[in-house]
């Protein structure tokens, strides 16, 4: 089944340790593999209010967050959308709240939301304030670029893996 | 007998806004607001190259990312006295109106709007009455009644399917909801086009800043922007064309849409510009530099003390004593070492956690003070003052907004009514309205500017050997932001950023004095404890935004306690 338009965002903040693991993902996949024009990588960031107009016309948008479980530390786990609209605060206090659920659940009311949406998740060990990640979730990081590339493959896209990396600038916060 | 009413959204890992009020009588007698998680983000920054502090200050907050990178070079070109080139403060001065109207309307209709409208209440009204309440106050193209109707059937859809979805937050059905059928309905359609219009002007940001939410082209002494008419790579006439159109689409939705909808939705609850007051001493930076010297601001700032307009002291611009010495952080009741105010160029952020406690520490967020006071900051600051000093914007559409919302309600609402609950987000839609026609005005002004044949957008910065403070500050869509900076031999020495909610949700000093939350809330009604909407009212109504960071996705979420009566 061909799609047309697919995201693949890396969601969390890189000053607050392994919350930043999901645009560490998005920086492995973009230096380790090769992407047809369909398939949008981003790193968001902390996007807050800003996910809604990211989002919003995307046919699938598959998530990398890191997760609070009571697993391993670097556990890579797949999070359907239930499973995401269900995690939403139930009463919402500021305009960080509004998360990746209630985006979908917004979008969905307006029909322009996604058909599907996953969250790779990596459970977290360390999030308290500053950059790099603990090894455990370092050590997940192709763990779930392999997942994300596997779940595209399901929806029929196919990535070429490079012979070399690409040649692109290592973002601050990794430097 | 008094009952106390705990509200605390935390997750396991994500920190966020606690509040604590204790309830008598169907009053809250006392409050307490709290943050559960350390920022102390600053502490990172020591160290590096302060041309490079906005790339890290951008990323404090996933709600207010350009503000920080603003405040943050501001900072730092303060601290060297580096001039920038007046095409370089168009362009940030377009980015930071973009991001406001983007934030402002989110926050109204995502986040606020529900505190007001009872979504299910809609399916009673007659579409055909939604509509001509809608045409009787705006020209709005999308007001029609096949509209309305449309909408209608949207939300019986979802009503049958008994999943309310992104409504199933609301307290429907709350005696504190009072809208016609009819208003319902009318906020639910906007709410649905707010969705599409927020877009414009999220696109707009990312014209110029290269992508949001973090913007890429900010830099010490300008912007990254090329300006070059010939070039396809550059900021071009194409561009600055699109940037237009972006904006002429999201202002009349800002002046016709929104704008309405809260005047319309403030004279049905009249009693709401009686609660919440809190602190009425205000503050707000003068922003919208107009020179590369940053001496004079489209925005006026300064303060007003005691809800007294007349008290209205101007500051003047980032080089203003007034503003550069008035401000202390106190850590009294927050869980850091020491207590008494330091002011930012000495301040220090060293945790000593302890465990809430209501006469001892109980807050992550630092006490800001003013000469001494706490000062309520957000868009009724920035409207306050820019009525006492004259602004004709904020003058014209305070106007505006108190005219209509008097013909709705049937009674006069008066300026004085404005400090309250409500009085915040009528303040807010008159700053978004007031922003919507600076943004034209400043992207008249670059056009003129690089027709004239300046294209210069950046003026390298030099550090000198030894030590130099710098402040930066910027008039956020939550209020006054300043990021304090002192570099020594071109690397940080010390970094601290005063952020709006730490004005508003500030807990008590060292003198015992509350900050505005706190202060809002006493006397607030509280109608039913296991559902205090009218607490979530008065706290949604300075936008709050608090952890300035982790997004850590918590499968558990639905079996976390919100409320907790105790």
């Amino acid at each position: 089944m061909k799609h047309e338009s697919i995201a693949v965002f890396g969601v969390g903040n890189v000053l607050l340790g392994d919350d930043g693991v999901g645009s560490s993902v998005i920086h492995l996949l973009q230096l380790n593999y090769e992407f047809p024009d369909n398939v949008e990588l981003e790193d968001l960031g902390t996007p807050g209010l800003e996910l809604l107009a990211h989002v919003a016309g995307h046919d699938v948008v598959i998530f990398v967050d890191a997760v609070a479980e009571d697993l391993a530390p670097g556990t890579v786990r797949i999070y359907d959308r239930e499973a995401i609209v269900n995690a939403s605060p139930v009463l919402r206090v500021g305009p960080h709240d509004p998360a990746l659920g209630d985006t979908l659940l917004a979008l969905e009311f307006a029909g322009e939301g996604p058909h599907e949406a996953v969250l790779i998740g990596i459970v977290a060990s360390e999030t308290s304030s500053g950059l790099g990640l603990s090894p455990a979730v370092r050590a997940a990081l192709p763990v779930a670029a392999q997942m994300v590339v596997k779940e595209l493959a399901q929806r029929g896209i196919s990535v070429t893996k490079r012979t070399q990396p690409a040649a692109i600038e290592t973002p601050w916060w990794l430097v | 007998m008094s009952k106390r009413i705990v509200i605390d959204p935390i997750t396991r890992i994500e920190g966020h806004l606690r509040v604590d009020v204790d309830v008598d009588g169907g009053q809250v007698q006392k409050a307490w607001a709290s943050s559960t998680m350390w920022r102390g983000i600053e502490r990172i920054l020591v160290g590096h190259d302060p041309r490079e502090a906005w790339l890290y200050t951008q990323r404090f907050c996933g709600v207010c990312t350009t503000v920080h990178a603003l405040a943050s070079v501001r900072a730092v070109e303060n601290a060297l006295d580096l001039d920038v080139p007046l095409n370089a403060q168009y362009i940030r001065n377009l980015i930071m109106i973009s991001h406001a109207l983007h934030d402002h309307v989110v926050h109204f209709y995502q986040l606020s709007a529900l505190d007001w409208v009872d979504v299910t209440a809609a399916l009673k009204a007659d579409p055909a009455k939604a509509a001509s309440i809608a045409n009787s106050l705006s020209d709005w193209p999308h007001n029609s009644k096949e509209e309305m109707k449309a909408v209608q059937e949207k939300v019986k859809g979802l009503v049958a399917s008994g999943q309310l979805g992104i409504f199933a937050h609301g307290y429907w059905g709350h005696p504190a909801m009072k809208l016609p059928p009819e208003v319902n309905l009318l906020a639910v359609a906007h709410y649905l086009q707010a969705l599409e219009y927020q877009r414009y002007a999220n696109q707009a940001v990312a014209i110029l800043g290269g992508k949001t939410p973090h913007i890429q082209n900010v830099a010490v002494g300008g912007v990254a922007n090329a300006i070059n008419l010939d070039s396809m790579a550059a900021l071009n006439m194409d561009r600055l064309y699109q940037l237009k159109s972006l904006l002429d689409k999201t202002i009349p939705f800002i002046q016709q849409v929104y704008f309405n909808d809260v005047c319309a939705i403030a004279a049905f609850y009249p009693e709401w510009f009686g609660y919440g007051a809190g602190v009425t001493n205000y503050l707000s930076v003068p922003d919208l530099p107009l020179d590369t010297k940053s001496t004079k601001f489209a925005m006026p700032g300064g303060t007003i003390m005691n809800g007294d307009l007349k008290s209205f002291k101007p500051i003047a611009g980032p080089k203003d004593e007034y503003f550069r010495k008035g401000v202390t952080e106190d850590t009294a009741h927050a869980y850091y070492e020491g207590s008494g105010g330091l002011h930012p160029w000495k301040g220090e952020t060293n945790p000593k956690f302890t465990e809430w406690s209501e006469n001892g520490k109980y807050s992550w967020v630092k006490a800001p003070r003013f000469e001494g006071k706490p000062m309520q900051v957000g868009p009724l600051a920035n409207v306050l003052v820019g009525l006492a000093a004259g602004d004709p914007l904020v003058t014209k559409w305070a106007t505006q907004a108190l005219t209509t919302a008097s013909k709705i309600a049937g009674t006069q609402v008066t300026p004085a009514m404005l400090h309250s609950t409500l009085g915040r987000h009528a303040a807010r839609a008159i700053r978004t309205a007031v922003l919507a026609d600076h943004a034209t005005q400043q992207w008249n002004l670059l056009v003129d500017n690089i027709a004239k044949g300046d294209t210069k957008t950046f003026n390298a910065p030099q550090f000198p050997k030894g030590e130099v403070e710098g402040m930066g500050f910027h008039e956020a869509p939550r209020g006054t932001l300043s990021h304090w900076v002192v570099v020594n031999d071109a690397k940080i020495k010390n970094y601290q950023a005063v952020v709006p909610t730490t004005w508003n949700a500030s807990p008590r000093d060292d003198k015992g004095v509350s900050g505005p939350y706190e202060a809002s809330l006493l006397r607030n009604p509280v109608h039913d404890p296991e559902h205090p909407l009218e607490v979530v009212r008065t706290i949604h109504s300075f936008d709050p935004c608090m952890a300035c960071a982790v997004h850590v996705f918590n499968p558990k979420g639905q079996n976390v306690a919100k409320v907790k009566v105790l």
